[in-house]
């Protein structure tokens, strides 16, 4: 997916805030991951500007999906 | 003698001109009503609901996070302290506490819903789920993307 999320941080960071943890070796993701409930990568996890879970999907996702989870929370 | 009491007389009221004048403005803290907590939201302000875990799930304004009011001191401290925040309770009391506290840990942008949610004229959401775990989703005003992965 890192291509992916990689070309959608150029068009949409101006924007959205893109944090990325790596959940083996980021202490500070995996408190971030606890908290969030996630068990499994990866997992996208869209967050509104007012701190609110819009919408959180786990597994490989189309870059159409991705790209509707952003606008959302635009 | 009577001159003497015109003179403190006077003096008492320019010192009651003076203190009301330079009183501090309260450290950043604005009471306002329903339509400044719409306006607040528009603008990025987090709504923060210090009422119990299950009045919040009751009922609370939409897109308002939980942190109950004795939690505040230990949830908040790792906060933006320059961050726009709305604060309210029911009824403006344990609001006031909690935004006493905000003061003391350092914000500089809270405004108190101090007539609690009872005066709130908006829509209510229901329910725990819909908002974010309380102190977890920090945002600095922007939307945020966040993904979990792994190297394997």
């Amino acid at each position: 997916m890192k291509p992916l999320v990689e070309g959608l941080e150029k068009e949409y960071g101006d924007t959205v805030e893109f944090r990325l943890y790596n959940v083996e070796e980021d202490k500070a993701g995996i408190a971030v991951a606890d908290q969030l409930g996630v068990q499994y990568v990866p997992t996208f996890v869209f967050v509104t500007k007012d701190g609110v879970v819009s919408s959180k999907i786990v597994g490989e996702q189309t870059e159409a999906t991705m790209r509707a989870s952003l606008d959302a929370i635009k | 003698m009577k001159k003497a009491i015109v003179w403190v007389a006077i003096v008492a009221v320019i010192a009651v001109v003076i203190g009301l004048v330079i009183k501090p403005s309260g450290g950043g803290v604005k009471n306002i009503d329903a339509a400044g907590v719409t306006a607040a939201k528009a603008n990025g302000a987090q709504i923060v609901d210090v009422r119990s875990a299950g009045e919040f799930e009751m009922g609370h304004i939409p897109g308002a996070i939980n942190v109950p009011v004795d939690e505040v001191q230990a949830t908040a401290a790792s906060w933006d302290k320059d961050a726009s925040y709305v604060v309210y309770c029911a009824t403006g009391s344990r609001s006031a506490a909690a935004v006493a506290t905000m003061q003391s840990l350092g914000f500089k942008n809270i405004d108190h819903f101090n007539q609690g949610i009872q005066a709130w004229t908006g829509e209510l959401e229901k329910g725990a789920a819909s908002a974010a775990p309380a102190g977890a989703i920090q945002t600095s005003g922007k939307p945020v993307f966040i993904e979990f992965y792994t190297n394997s």
